[in-house]
């Protein structure tokens, strides 16, 4: 078999207007494949509309997990060609790759005929037409499982599984339409997935934000005051499901300045607490975050990154809340922060920000992203991780309580309102150790120290960060970056590079022990990040040593970064 | 007094389309989406007002209701969530001479933005203020709002809103607003006129537009088509509409439209300026 035809990843993107049911379609392209054995990922693009404006589902298909895009597509199904230029960027094709289009949708546009790509036409209006209650689109995914060797059974079964046995009729259309749109797909070479027969169990099809939101629970949060604001409202709205059902609250505020006060006012209630923002509401929080690094009370912030400043661009990617996460609080106030490292760990590192919350007595800003929290994966069902989670509490009987002591470990027992003895005021005035307010240098420095200790004491373990290979060139990133790094260092190590991954899960309190040790050799590293300003190289700078040569690769928002663009940099960083 | 500048000629009919940016067409609203409406009658009455778009600073919020302001071609400023009215109320105190109008949202204005609400109000500033009220966030996917009503589906009230509703009117003329008013989108003509009048009035104006969010509210509620929506504006207009009330002291009273309330208070930005020029006069400067 050629290469063209077994392949192990394969890249389609659905376009299409408003109505045309693109989104739909790709969650059944996914939910097919995934039936077939395939692991996937789906990301999602839309226009300036709110509701029906043009849309590009984005899927990739592998044998083996996946969870960043590809390099380019193999194949562009396009139900029509409305406004698809505004995805021009977003939509890299070349002359290997495949465009399936209806004839009836006029002229292939400029910026895609100049791909070079192999054009096929199905005439799916026509067709859908002719069926009642067909669907365009169905038609269309017809003709593309056709192409790429998916069984049609497996769509229709995908669309009988989500329209439920409810709708007879509209399964049976769809069916119809499929089947006309297999038999019409055009006679021409495509790339074929490579799938088995037997459906694989305990997959899970997952996005960032339902990962987030169900590590949170099982890290034990079980309130949560939000305000809706894309793209993390997925966060919010799956909590709103789940959290009663588990005895917990959510609350939507009025906004964020009162939502981050309501899971301060849980928490210090004893119970853990979570927010989830973006940028914009990050912002606005950030008041209330000093008072609870003042006042020592744990609370999980998710920020779920997206491109800024100001309103930015509400839909799309980017890393660039470093800055604010880290630096952003008024005075000396040391926090924790962490990003998820791929669209699946955003379950284990929120279970894990509220652990780290709660043994800290600490606000933890967690920075997922649009790129992940918005992404849909197939994946293997992940390892359960658990964390011995509790709130250091005094023991009873209390006496002569004193909330801040200074305690060598810099954590001091929490009293819980009803605790007998245990009274007191958490206070975002400098205060003793009993809490009381205080203007006296030695109690401002004691605190200071106290709340400086406990993160710098704490031993955060191997889940810092993702270390990986060895040589004299390494790559250090963070977050969301990590995945496209490391399809491209598995491609560089093909090629005989040898390259070592750094990829940071805890961005603050920084760990220049642990780094130095995984530096351990390097002559030249590369610092590859999604800002426009290198944030997170600067933030190194300012924390870590780091090797003479140091290469900043920032690559701003909002497309995402490719494995063969990182690989670039690296066969460029491992030149002498 | 009104600080309008009129056109000396006679005016030519309306056309909506001398007052829009024609450029960013299509626009970014959703098929029937009752803001479009809104966006016309206030187009409308600046037009009747003979004001020019120079002199006109549209000033919204963040979410569907705040995107609007950006296709009229005139002054406009796309803010941050819930502040337009903070906004506002600098541009309007450094530009006395500026018709300031601020489009906001049920969210932008009544959540995020409440506390700007009250005090705009408060403080009596030259300022229109119009509150798109589609009972829901629709720029983020249709979460509730202060004006969602009781039992309504949301995306997280997913077993029904049980959040007592907002009166957005009673609350704007408790505030001290000086010229309140209530229409729906139904009534174009109406509503156009409300919005004039609110122009014209001296202070702060709160007109609560009744706007529908067809494709995100109405499709969760199953509330029907644009037009179905726009109808049962009619209905909600009845008084067996209300059905028992007595539990719901919040739930804004949809009967009521057109001016609801008025009354003469000294302009802030006039009396501001005004005692300035006395103190500056007793220092003989
Ligand atoms: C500080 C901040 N928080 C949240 C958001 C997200 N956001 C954008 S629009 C919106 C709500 C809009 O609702 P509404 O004001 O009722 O306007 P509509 O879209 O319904 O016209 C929200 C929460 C934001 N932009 N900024
Ligand atoms: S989402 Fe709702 S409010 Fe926004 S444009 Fe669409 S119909 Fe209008
Ligand atoms: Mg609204």
């Amino acid at each position: 078999m050629s290469a063209l035809e077994t392949r192990t990843s394969l890249s389609i993107v659905l376009t299409g207007s408003g109505g045309a049911g693109v989104m739909t379609a790709g969650q059944t392209l996914l939910d097919a494949a995934t039936s077939c054995g395939l692991y996937g990922l789906m990301t999602r693009s839309t226009g300036p509309q709110i509701r029906g404006g043009e849309a590009a589902a984005m899927i990739r298909l592998s044998t083996r997990p996946v969870q960043c895009p590809g390099d380019k597509f193999d194949i562009l199904l396009a139900l029509d060609f409305d406004n698809i230029q505004r995805f021009a960027a977003e939509l890299p094709l070349d002359s290997a790759s495949v465009i399936l289009a209806d004839p009836a949708a006029g002229d292939l546009p400029p910026f895609l005929a100049q791909t070079g790509a192999a054009v096929g036409h199905v005439e799916m209006k026509k067709l859908a037409k002719t069926v009642p209650g067909g669907r365009i689109s169905m038609v269309a995914l017809g003709a593309l499982a056709r192409l790429i060797g998916l069984p049609e059974s497996a769509i229709v079964e995908a669309v009988a599984a989500s329209l439920g046995r409810k709708k007879p009729e509209a399964v049976q259309a769809s069916e119809q339409a499929v089947r006309l749109g297999a038999l019409n797909s055009p006679e021409m070479k495509a790339p074929k997935l490579t799938i088995s027969a037997a459906k694989p169990a305990g997959r899970w099809s997952i996005t960032g934000n339902e990962a987030t939101g169900f590590g949170a629970l099982k890290g034990g949060v079980r309130f949560v005051g939000g305000y809706p604001i894309t793209p993390a409202t997925e966060i919010l709205e799956w909590m709103a499901h789940t959290l009663p059902q588990c005895g917990g609250v959510l609350v939507q505020a009025e906004d964020e300045l009162a939502s981050i006060n309501m899971i301060i006012g849980a928490s210090f209630g004893g119970t853990p607490a979570l927010t989830a923002t973006a940028g914009p509401g990050l912002s606005l929080m950030i008041e209330a975050l000093g008072l609870a690094v003042a006042a020592e009370i744990p609370v999980v912030v998710v920020d779920v990154m997206r491109s800024g400043p100001s309103t930015g661009i509400a839909t799309k990617s980017e890393q660039s809340d470093l800055n604010i996460a880290v630096f952003g609080l008024h005075g000396d106030a040391p926090h924790v922060v962490v990003a998820p490292l791929s669209v699946s760990d955003c379950l284990m590192t929120a279970q894990w920000s509220v652990h780290l919350a709660e043994t800290l007595q600490s606000p933890v800003i967690m920075l997922s992203d649009q790129s992940l929290g918005q992404a849909r994966v197939v994946i293997d069902r992940p390892q359960d991780v658990s964390f011995e989670t509790k709130r250091l509490t005094p023991q009873a009987p209390v006496e002569n309580y004193e909330r801040y002591a200074l305690v060598e470990s810099g954590v001091s027992p929490m009293s819980i309102p009803g605790m007998a003895g245990g009274q007191y005021t958490a206070d975002g005035l400098t205060h003793n150790a009993k809490g009381t307010p205080s203007s006296q240098a030695h109690d401002h420095v004691g605190q200071m120290d106290k709340r400086q200790r406990k993160l710098a004491s704490f031993d955060f373990g191997a889940r810092w960060a993702d270390v990986d290979g060895e040589g004299e060139l390494a790559v250090i990133t963070w977050g969301s970056s990590s995945e496209p790094l490391r399809e491209a260092i598995d491609i560089a190590r093909s090629e005989g590079i040898k390259v070592r991954l750094i990829a940071m899960r805890l961005i603050s309190p920084a760990q220049p022990a642990r780094l130095a040790e995984a530096l351990k050799g390097v002559k030249r590293a590369l610092v590859i990040e999604q800002s426009h300003s290198g944030q997170f190289w600067r933030y190194l700078r300012a924390y870590y040593d780091l090797p003479a040569d140091v290469v900043s690769i920032p690559q701003p928002g909002p497309l995402p970064i490719r494995p063969r663009e990182a690989l670039e940099y690296i066969r460029k960083g491992a030149q002498a | 007094m009104n600080e309008i500048v009129r056109k000396d000629a006679v005016r030519p009919a309306f056309d909506i389309k001398d007052y829009l940016r024609l450029d960013l067409m299509p626009h970014f609203m959703c098929p029937g989406c009752g803001h479009g409406i809104a966006l016309r009658a206030l187009l409308w009455a600046t037009h009747e007002l003979g004001i020019e778009k120079n002199q006109l600073a549209v000033v919204s919020g963040i979410g569907c209701s705040g995107r609007v302001g950006a296709y009229i071609d005139a002054n406009t400023y796309h803010t941050t969530h819930g502040r337009p009215l903070a906004f506002a109320t600098g541009l309007k105190l450094a530009r006395p001479d500026l018709k300031v109008i601020v489009i906001t949202g049920d969210g932008d204005c009544l959540a995020i933005g409440g506390n700007h609400l009250i005090h705009a109000c408060r403080r009596n500033l030259d300022i229109t203020c119009l509150m798109l009220n589609n009972e829901v966030y629709g720029m983020t996917g249709g979460q509730v709002s202060p004006t969602t009503s009781v039992n309504r589906l949301t995306t997280t009230t997913p077993a029904g809103n049980c959040e007592p509703t907002f009166d957005a009117c009673k609350l704007a003329e408790a505030a001290g607003a000086s010229f309140v008013g209530r229409e729906v989108t139904r009534q174009a003509p109406a509503l156009k006129n409300l919005i004039r009048a609110a122009m014209e009035h001296d202070g702060f104006s709160f007109v609560e537009v009744m706007s529908d969010c067809t494709e995100i509210y109405g499709r969760k509620n199953d509330l029907g088509e644009s037009p179905e929506m726009i109808l049962s504006q009619k209905a909600d207009m009845r008084p067996e509409a209300f059905g028992n009330v007595a539990d719901q002291p919040f739930r804004p009273n949809r009967l009521v439209t057109g001016v609801l309330a008025k009354q003469e208070r000294p302009e802030y930005g006039r009396t501001y300026r005004a005692r300035a020029a006395l103190e500056r006069a007793k220092k003989g400067r």
